[in-house]
Formats: structure tokens, sequence, C-alpha cells
């Protein structure tokens, strides 16, 4: 009965009820959304994340270029030992190889339960002194046995005892024995299995579930003067490679220029080619450490320079570093394995010291990603029991570096923040619905206290209306709710894109649909049963009263004053505690982005109380301002407004806080979106450099030297400057130490011009002035603040560099530090010093530079579109170029959280709030008419014009707009700030704060559209009031 | 005593209607809100209407005051058809010679007493004559409601607000002052004192004055009472008009 009721009820006031549900469809549609962004973005996050990665897993196989040595190990008894008892540890070694080995060290250390006996180690039957304890596990280093050089044939029996102090079961995990040698640095277990053959294990390895392909690869680096073709010789180092067409069809970055691979020939680098004039057919000789020679015919030019899965460094600390040869001969598995490997092998044995770069075999291994879970954290785990299965394969012979599955934990943890923050960002809109919810339900209530009355008169008791008031935000909530689960489903995949938004799992939307469309029916159906209760629990004329003096209750309790101290106290602390710092991601060091999603609590603080406070203030203003008493009106339609928005200030307040609440999330989610948007695009330059980056091929023919730049002064390029730079391309030595070190040697006028050097952070000086020093100062160098720390020198000191390092031009000059830098654009990889380029030709003049910096005469777009194409068809019509722009920098700046869609989910919140300010204006207009319908029928009665009452309804509707828009404006700009300020540590420069006039004056141009809009449909309405029914009923 | 107001008042003849029948059209179908084939009252003279509920009493004084239109038949006020007026002039027949009084107050609750009564000579001030002197304050303090100048209508009592309601009515001196169950929210008492003060306001100023009432006893103060009945369904005893 009372559910019927209600529903005729409902259905009899179609506009109410719409008006009512509105709010409620909007804030469950917006927090749906955002769970369902979430879900979307999160199942794009692993693709993402594997994409720039060169290799998935590497199986570093351990070389054993000592020759073959077997180490074994028994136990006499071999059973359980009970506490006391006593076991014979015996270990045999033997080189079964033709060539001795070099330092043979054995070292054995029982384990947990186990003691050595004292006094019972022996070698070959004769006692060893026990030293330091255990004679095969010295000291703390637990340093083992050196047995010295072992002749092939060679070996030894050594033995010891141990004692069980706990019920122990031997065995090689107990008693842990290990040998080493000069040649083979890695400790060997014994009883290890009998080496699998690379080729073997690859084949094992690929056929793993879920790896896609699993490739052999040898590299190892000769000296310089290595590679030959008659009687020209390359200069500089040289890498040698092993691995064979499949894997290099596996990697884009390996580009055959000319030719291809074969077996039985060499592919050699652009350079290497062009060093040594040669082609293909021609001979090419590899001077190999044993002394022998290799000689292959070259059957294939490759471009080797962007290879990242060939140059990076297998060296831990500086693992992934980019260490690029120029001088490169690729051959083929076997001819590694047969002439290169053993080649090392004999050097290592024979010349009596270790090896400074033994050679690197592996098994590269590519996933299948397309069987990867979409979400990180899942997929985490399927590359990590892969990766385990690979390890099986051979155990112990070997070691794993799982670069996938250390980057999709980064990913994963990535994922976390970023749902947080996308949670964050999400909340003020599942507010805001709540806040509309219970705006509708006070101006609901209000029109509703009639009705109540007059129910009441009929003998309806208190606990009927209750109970109708429940259903009736069941009903209300209910249906705003699933037609909010479909607007939020709808508007996420027109923004994110149905293919991104079916990536994700159903349980995850699923999970995502309950949560917010129950969360939204909760929050919503509570703020709007609260206000109806508080309608009920009222009398007719008191409520009446109390509705045109009494001021609302947060303003009572003082909320808005008392939040907002709290933001400033709160701001305080974590400004002295640099808590808006946070930390930059790596995938190098496993860490996510730091981000400091707690003080996000701040912008919404802000948000809330900082609209509240402008209600405070409009409020207060109004009621100052209201005109004193009097008889003598007028104009009426002026006095009548003043006396009403003066007498009713809350009515006014109350519709300005939700506007501004609506305006300022728009105006915030702009601010940050262009401010956001601004860093990624800064960050992109200054990685890039400047607008374009040209770096001439290996292959390219046309040598561009420093003087050539304006070559690249095409249509749409203002300024270009050369560059010398490459990773460990000199040498710094001080008076304490030297290091490789990445140089860049610039024009500084030139770099001045086309660089970004709004990050560039200097000690004590200016950055422009600091690098046009190098102009007038040629014999000085900048250097990094770490350099400086490793090299232990400070400004003022000499440092030696050795320049053209590696090649014929090689030559050392002292240079005097300037001052020292802590970055500098365009060097993604990090530089250690910077020079003058005029210097470093004047030391090396055959060094051309490694790339060309070139900014845009503007700065949009189009322009820059327009300059790569002009020296596309310009110089790069006659030699080969790399061209990267900022706009593919940051393209490929896909893998950090800095490249999640935050913009698509502003733009779903930007279009849930923008409605939502519609929605507040039509209810604040709508509720007028409702609240206000006696009146304005008594005013018609009176001899007023509808027109009038129409301007009246518009001037009180664009009062509300007018002040919720510009505090909304306010408010919006601080939060905004709030925002960018926790999200800093996303970006490698500080963001700078934007707040675009244009897109700020979206939602303030859309809250007059929609008031006038509502005002005109509001005045329609008084034209079809009824007076005669209005004035009479009571 | 004649007051300043009255001799300012309009020339008004009789109120005429004639053949008055107002049809609301429903789901359920058309609804005869009132079926008065002749109603009029002389200038000068007061008259009680009367008669059940659902007679279509307030639909005839809404008809009089222009508020609506009759579905057939016509409204004369002196030389004024009414009920051929547009919106525009049925507006301004109002401010020149009209003034109401309702069962609720009907005042601005946010405007005080002496406000809302000058709202009504503000909004009517236009189309008054230059010399039309009337003062909101004369009016309250023959009312008796200087006191309560300066109060909100939720800070009066139920009979202080009718009151006011009168003083609003009357301030702009119309010709035709109409009141739809004026002393329906009020007390006995209170209903006494109201209805007594707009029969001695009406004879003061000389306006001509309508009083839907269903009480008896108000009907008794005035001078003609005219009952109306309630109207049959359309298309029953279309024929006698």
């Amino acid at each position: 009965m009372l559910t019927s009721y209600v529903v005729a009820e409902l259905l009899r006031v179609p506009r109410r009820t719409l008006s009512t549900m509105a709010g409620v469809t909007l804030g469950v549609g917006l927090f749906c959304g955002v769970l369902f962004f979430v879900d979307g973005l999160s199942a794009s996050m692993t693709q993402r994340a594997v994409a720039p990665l060169a290799i998935d897993i590497q199986r570093i196989v351990t070389e054993r270029a000592g020759g073959e040595l077997l180490l074994t190990q028994v136990f006499e008894p071999a059973e359980t030992l009970a506490s006391g008892e006593q076991s014979a540890v015996m270990i045999e070694i033997h080189n079964d190889s033709e060539l001795p080995a070099n330092e043979v060290t054995v070292r054995s250390s029982p384990g947990s339960g186990l003691t050595y006996v004292a006094g019972s180690a022996e070698m070959d039957g004769t006692p060893l002194d026990d030293g330091d304890g255990n004679p095969f596990a010295q000291g703390t280093a637990q340093t083992g046995l050196n047995l010295g050089r072992l002749e092939p044939g060679a070996g030894h029996t050594l033995t010891y005892r141990v004692e069980a102090t706990e019920s122990v079961t031997l065995g090689d995990d107990q008693v842990r024995t290990t040998f080493s040698s000069r040649e083979l640095v890695s400790p060997v277990a014994a009883n290890a299995r009998a080496t699998v053959p690379m080729a073997e294990l690859a084949g094992l390895i690929g056929a793993i579930d879920g790896v896609h392909a699993a490739n052999q690869l040898s590299l190892a680096s000769l000296g310089s003067g290595t590679l030959s073709s008659g009687s020209v010789t390359a200069t500089g180092p040289v890498r040698i490679f092993g691995f064979d067409a499949a894997y290099a069809e596996a990697d884009d970055a390996i580009r055959i220029v000319e030719g291809r691979f074969e077996p039985g020939g060499a592919v050699i680098s652009s350079e290497a080619a062009r060093d040594l004039n040669i082609g293909i057919g021609d001979p090419v000789t590899a001077d190999l450490p044993d002394g022998s020679t290799m000689v292959r015919d070259v059957t294939g030019i490759a471009d080797l320079s962007a290879a990242r899965s060939l140059f990076s460094s297998r060296r831990g600390g500086d693992l992934e570093t980019f260490i690029y040869t120029r001088n490169a001969i690729v051959v083929s598995p076997v001819d590694f394995a047969d002439i290169v490997y053993p080649a090392y092998e004999r050097a290592a044995t024979t010349t009596g010291e270790r090896l400074r770069n033994p050679p690197i075999r592996e098994i590269d291994i590519t996933l299948d990603d397309t069987r990867l879970a979409a979400d990180p954290a899942t997929a985490v785990g399927e590359t990590t029991a892969i990766a385990e299965a690979v390890s099986e394969v051979a155990a112990s012979q070997d070691y794993l570096l799982d670069n996938i599955s250390n980057t999709l934990q980064v990913a994963a943890d990535d994922a976390v923040v970023a749902k947080r923050l996308f949670v964050f960002l999400g909340v003020p809109g599942g507010l805001l619905g709540a806040a509309l919810a219970a705006y509708a339900g006070t101006v609901l209530a209000g029109a509703q206290r009639r009705e109540q009355a007059t129910l009441r008169v009929r003998g309806a008791s208190r606990g009927h209306l209750v109970r109708m008031l429940g259903v009736r935000t069941a009903l209300l909530t209910g249906v705003g709710s699933v037609v909010g689960l479909l607007l939020g489903y709808g508007a996420t995949a027109a923004i994110l894109g149905q293919e991104s938004l079916s990536r994700a799992s159903a349980a995850s939307l699923i999970r995502s649909a309950i949560t917010g469309s129950v969360g939204g029916f909760l929050v919503t159906g509570a703020a709007l049963y609260i206000t109806g209760r508080r309608s009920i629990d009222r009398e007719i004329n008191e409520d009446r009263a109390r509705l045109a003096h009494r001021p609302p209750l947060w303003r009572r309790a003082w909320l808005d004053l008392i939040i907002l101290g709290l933001v400033v106290i709160g701001t305080g602390v974590a400004l002295w505690a640099d808590a808006f710092a946070g930390a930059a991601g790596s995938v190098y060091f496993g860490r996510s982005v730091q981000l400091n999603l707690s003080l996000l609590v701040f912008p919404i603080a802000v948000w809330l109380a900082g609209s509240l406070l402008a209600a405070r203030v409009l409020g207060s203003v109004l009621t100052a301002t209201q005109p004193q008493s009097s008889a003598h009106l007028q104009r009426p339609l002026a006095s009548l407004y003043r006396l009403s928005i003066g007498r009713r200030p809350w009515a006014i307040g109350n519709g300005a806080v939700v506007v501004a609440l609506v305006v300022a999330l728009a105006t915030c989610l702009t601010a940050f979106t262009a401010s956001y948007d601004g860093a990624k695009r800064r960050d992109a330059l200054y990685a890039n450099g400047s607008d374009v980056r040209i770096t001439p091929r290996p292959n390219s023919e046309m040598v561009i030297g420093p003087d050539d730049a304006d070559v690249f002064r095409t249509e749409g390029i203002e300024a270009v400057s050369p560059v010398i730079y490459a990773p460990s391309n000199v040498i710094l030595r001080s008076a304490r130490t030297s290091d490789p070190a990445n140089l860049a040697a610039i024009d500084p006028a030139g770099f001045v011009a086309v660089a970004p050097l709004d990050g560039t952070r200097f000690v004590e000086a200016d950055a422009t002035a600091a690098l046009e020093s190098l102009a007038d100062a040629p014999d000085t160098i900048l250097l990094s603040e770490e350099m400086a720390d490793f090299l232990k020198v400070e400004v003022g000191d000499t440092l030696h560099v050795l320049v053209a390092r590696a090649t014929d031009d090689q030559v050392e000059i002292d240079l005097v530090i300037t001052t020292l830098f802590e970055r500098i654009p365009g060097f993604p990889d990090g530089a250690d010093a910077v020079m003058s380029l005029a210097r470093h030709t004047e030391a090396a003049p055959n060094k051309p530079p490694d790339f060309f910096l070139a900014s845009t005469v503007a700065p949009d777009d189009e322009t820059l579109e327009q300059a790569v194409t002009a020296i596309r068809q310009g110089p790069g019509t006659r030699s080969a170029f790399g061209i990267e722009t900022r706009i593919s920098a940051l393209a490929r700046d896909q893998s950090s959280l800095a490249a999640l869609n935050i913009a698509g989910l502003t733009d779903l919140d930007a279009s849930f709030a923008l409605g939502m300010a519609v929605v507040a204006i039509a209810i604040f207009v709508f509720g007028l008419l409702l609240a206000r319908r006696r009146e304005y029928v008594t005013l018609r009665a009176q001899g007023m014009e509808a027109r009038a009452i129409r301007l009246l309804i518009g001037s009180e509707a664009a009062t509300v707009a007018a002040a919720g828009a510009v505090s909304g404006l306010v408010v919006g700009a601080v939060m905004g700030f709030y925002f960018v300020s926790v999200l800093r540590p996303l970006f490698v420069l500080r963001p700078s704060y934007q707040l675009p006039a244009g897109g700020a004056m979206v939602p303030v141009l859309l809250v007059a559209v929609a008031t006038l809009a509502t005002s005109i449909v509001g005045s329609r309405l008084v034209n079809r009031m009824e007076p005669t029914e209005l004035l009479r009923d009571e | 005593m004649r007051t300043k107001t009255a001799e300012r008042l309009p020339t008004v003849g009789r109120i005429e209607a004639r053949n008055l029948i107002v049809d609301y059209r429903t789901d359920q179908g058309t609804v005869r809100a009132l079926d008065c084939s002749e109603f009029s009252v002389e200038p000068g003279s007061n008259v009680a209407i009367m008669g059940p509920s659902g007679c279509g009493k307030s639909t005839l004084l809404g008809l009089l005051a222009g508020l609506a239109v009759p579905t057939k038949g016509t409204v004369a006020v002196g030389d004024t058809r009414v009920s051929s007026l547009s919106e525009q002039q049925r507006v301004l027949f109002r401010r020149r010679s009209l003034g109401m009084v309702y069962q609720a107050d009907n005042l601005l609750p946010h405007l005080t007493v002496e406000e809302n009564v000058g709202l009504q000579l503000a909004i009517c001030r236009s189309e008054l004559p230059a010399d039309h002197g009337s003062d909101p304050t004369d009016v309250l303090e023959r009312l008796g409601l200087s006191d309560l100048a300066r109060r909100l209508p939720d800070q009066l009592s139920g009979g202080q607000r009718q009151r006011v309601a009168v003083a609003r009515a009357i301030v702009h001196g119309p010709a035709v002052i109409l009141a739809d169950e004026p002393t329906g929210a009020l007390d006995a008492d209170n209903a006494e004192r109201v209805i007594e003060l707009l029969v001695e306001v009406q004879r003061q100023t000389g306006a001509t004055m309508v009083v839907v009432t269903h009480d008896p006893a108000i009907g008794a103060h005035l001078e003609r009472t005219v009952l109306l009945d309630r109207p049959l369904p359309p298309g029953e005893g279309d024929d006698a008009h």
C-alpha cells in the first residue's frame, strides 16, 4: 500500500523525481566509471610495461673457461646421523680437460646441525693444518683451500669429518662444497650435473610452456685494433657476437642494411664496414685473445646502434646501461663455440692472468606476452613461474636475469599506486553525487512538507511517513544506481575504448560494478534519507521559520574553518617533513613511484571546506547587505530580489555550495590535466634535448661535421646545435682516481638556443651563464656533482680528460672544473661532464658530432611535424638519419606511471562534473519553483507580470551560479595545486602549475548556460501554474 | 469616513457574469468545475457566495480576478470584459482594480508586514494616478497593525497575518475586493474580527466586495448571499444556458 502510494507519487511529479534521481545517477555513474576505468587501465599495464624490454629473461650460462674440472663428494657413512655421530666427507677434484686450470680453490663447509671435526682434514692422505678452524672454509669469509694449478689429467682427494649436533640427514645441501678457478670465477657445486650444450639448452627452454622463443647469444670484447681486412685495421675496441638469423629476426633493433646472416660467414657493423672499406663478399679478420685469428667472408652489414639486447651492460654495477661499441662482428653460434670460446679458454689458461671481460654466453628468452594476464600483479606470478621452470632446466649450471618479472613487479606496484590515485581522483565525484543527492533531498523535503502535513492530518503517523521516506529513497537510489552503473560503463567505454575495457577480467568488472553501485546506493541513499528524515522530524511552522533564518548545521559547527585550519597545519607539517617530495620509480632498483597518497586528503579537504567557506562568506555578505524594513518599496522586482537573497541567504548559499563543488572539481581537473600534460611534455622535451634530435646512422654516407649543422636548418627549424656524446666515451682522471664517463661536448651558444634549460640544475650558478662560459673559457669543464664526488674533485681543480677514447684520435687534455651541475637536458643516460665542442674538435678533429639538436620556429606539434617532414625530404633523402622528437619521446615513455591515461580519467570526471553542474542548477531552479510556487502565484494575483517573476527566478539562479562559479574557480585552483604537488614525483622536472583560462571557463560557461536554460524552462512552468488552486490550497 | 484611498477609486460598474462554464480535462475525462448562468454584484455592495464543496465558488472568484478564463460565458467588471482580456491586460486589470484576500494569508515569508503591504503598492504604482496618495503606513495604522510593521509573517498570529493580508488587499485602493474563504483558517473570534474588518474597509472605501465562504455566520455579515449549486457533469443540463 505504502509502496504503491510512493510509486504513484513519484510518477505523478516526474520533474521532481528525475531531478532527484539525476544526482544519484551521476554520482553512482562517476564512481562506477572510475572503478571501471581503473580496471581497464590496469588491464593494459602488462602490455605497456613489457613493451620496452629488450630481453624478457636472460639465462646466463656459467662459462667453463678453465677446462672440464669435475668435483664429486660422498659421505661415509651416508645415512642420517644422530646427535654426536660422525661421518667422513670425501671430495675428489679432477681435471679431465686438455688445458690446465689455475688457482683452483675448493671450499666446503658443514651446514646447520653439523660441525667440522678438528684435525680431520687431509689432502691425498696428508693431514692439513686446521689454521683458523676448517681449512676448507677459513675465517668469516669462509675462504676455501687453494690447490694451485691443476694440470690436465691431474686431481686431488680431500677428506674431513663432520659431527652432528642434532639429527641430520647428510646430503649436498647439508655439506655445501664448491670449486672455482682463475678461469672460472663463479663457484661450481660438487656433483653438478654434466654441462648441457647451449643449443640443447635453448631447445629445452624453448619447449617450456609460455616461452615464445629461446635463442643463443654469445658475446665477448676483443681489444682495440683486432678487426681488420687486408692491410686496413679498424680503430677502437671490437665486440664479437655469436648469434643466428633467428635471433636477429626477434629483435627489431638489429637492422640488416645489406646482405644477410649465413652460416660460416660474418655480419659486421656499418661503422666497421666503412672504416675497413669493405662490403659483402670481402674477407674480415678478427684477432682472438689467444693470438689466433678468425677469417670470415662478410655476408651482411648491420646497423646495430640501437640494439639494446646486444650492448646493454651485463655487469651488476651498471646493469642495462647501453654501452655501444661501433666495431662489431657477428658470427654463427657454432663458430663462436668452436673457435672464439676456445680461444678465450686458451688465453685464460696460458697467459696467467684473469680475463677482465670473459665471454658471456646466454640464452635470451622471449615470453609469449599475449598469454600473460592483463593485470601486472597476476602476470608477474605467471612470469615468475616460467622463470622457475627455466631455472630448473640444467639447474646450477648458470643464473637467471628475470627482467620481465622485475619489470612487471614494478608495474604491479605502479598499478596499486595508480588505483589509489584514481580512487582519490574519483572520490570527489562520489562525494559530489552524495552532495547533489543531499541537496536534492533538501529541496524535495521542503516541497513535501505540505504533503506530509496533509497526510498527518489524514491520520498518517510519523512511522508511516518514515517508512514512505524509506521506500521513496530506496526506489530513487535503486533505480538511480542501476542507471548510473550503466552510464558509468558506457562513459568509460567511450573514453577508454571498448577494447581496453574488454581486456579487464569479468571478475574485476563485476567487483567494480558491485562496489560502485552498492557504495553509491548507500552513500547517496543515506544523504537523501537523512535530509528527508530531518524534514519529517520538524514541525511545519518551526521549519518554516528556521529555513528563513537559521544557518545550516555545518556553519553553526564551524566545520569549514575547522577543516581549513587542519589543512593549513597539515600542509605545514608535510612541507616541514618534505612529504611532497616522494621518490621517482626505477625498474633498475625494482621500485615503483613513491607517492604520498595520504596527502591527497588535502585537496579533497580544501575542496569541501573551501566551498563551504565560500558559502559562509556569501551568506554573511548577503545578510549584512540586506535592506532595512521599509513600507516604501520603489522598484518591486529589484526590491523583491534584494529582500529574497538577503533574508534567505542559505537558500542561495546551499545552492552555491553545490555549484562551487562542481565547478571546483572541474577546475581542479582542468588544472591537473593541463599541469600533468605540460609536465609530461616538458619531461619529453628535456629528455630529447630539444624539439628534434637528429642522429646520423652508422651507415650514413654523409659525414656531417660540427660546422655543417646548418644542413638541418630546413623549413620550420629555427636553430641547430651539434653534440658529441656517448656513454663511457671519455676517461676522466683526477689526482685521486679515474673512471670512464659520459662526456657531452656542446656548442655553448647553440645548445643554450635549442635546449630547454628550465629544469637544469647547476650548483650555485645560472645554467645559461655556466654553459656559455664554456665559449669564453674553452679549457674548462662542467662536472656532475656525482662524478665530482667519485673523483674527489672540486671547482677549480684540473681534470685530465681522455677524449675520443679508443680511437686513433684519442688524446688526453687538461680542463679546469668551473662549476658542478645536477642534470642537463638531452642525455637520458646521463651526462657526467660537459665541455666545449670547439675544444673537443681542436683536440680530436676527426670526431664528428654524434647527434644534432634542433629547435622549431614554433612550439606547436604541427610545426614540429612539418619540420621533421622537411628534414626527411631534404637532407634525409641524401643520407640515413634517426630522428627523434619530443612527441616520439613522449610516446616512448609508456612504461612508467606517468604514462597512465590520467587525461582519460579526468575527462571522465569532468564530463560527469559538468553534468552535475547542470543538475545542480536545475535542482536549484526547480527547487525554487517547488518551494515558492505559492509566492509566485500570489505575486501574479497581486498584479506582477509573469515576465517579472521569471526575471526574479533567473536572477536568484544567476546569483547562485555566479557565486558558485567564482568560488569554484578559486577553490578548484587551490585544489588542483595540491593534486599537482602530490603527483610531483611522477616527473623528472618539477611540474609547473597550469590553469588554462579556456579550460577553466568551460564549467563556468556550462553553469551559465544551464542557468539560462533551466530558468527558461522554469519560467514556462510558472506560466502553467494554476493560481486559483494554489492560492486556496492550505 | 471616506479615506484618501477611497476618494481615488477607479470607476467600476457592476460585476456581471453570464453563462459561465469552466471545464477541466483530466485523465478520467472532462470535469465541470463551474456552471453559473448568472451572477452580478452592484457597485459598492458586498456579497457572499456560498454553496456546497465543489460547486465552483473559488473558481468563480478566480474568473472574476482574471486569474483564469472560462470555458464558456463572459465576466465583466464595469466596462471591462475580463474574460476577453489578454494575459497582459488582465495583469493591468488586477493592478488597477483588484485586491484579494485568501484563506491562507499568502504573505511573502521573507518580507516584513510593511514590506508585504508596500510591495502591493509598488507593483500597482505604475497603473495608479500620479496623485494617488495611498501610504502603506497609513493603512497599517488604520488597521491597527503599526506595531507589527517590522515583523515577519512567521512572528504573527493567524489573525494578525490575515489582517495584514486585508491591508495588502486594499492598500492600492482597488475598486473590487475578492476574498476566498478569508476566515477559513481562523478560530471563531478571529474570523469574526476579520470579516468585520473586511466589511468595514469595503464600506469605507466604497469598493465592491465578493466573499466566498462556506460559513453562514460569515455570510450573515454581508449584504447579500448568492448560493451556487454543484455543477452537473458536461452534457447534462447544457441546454439550460
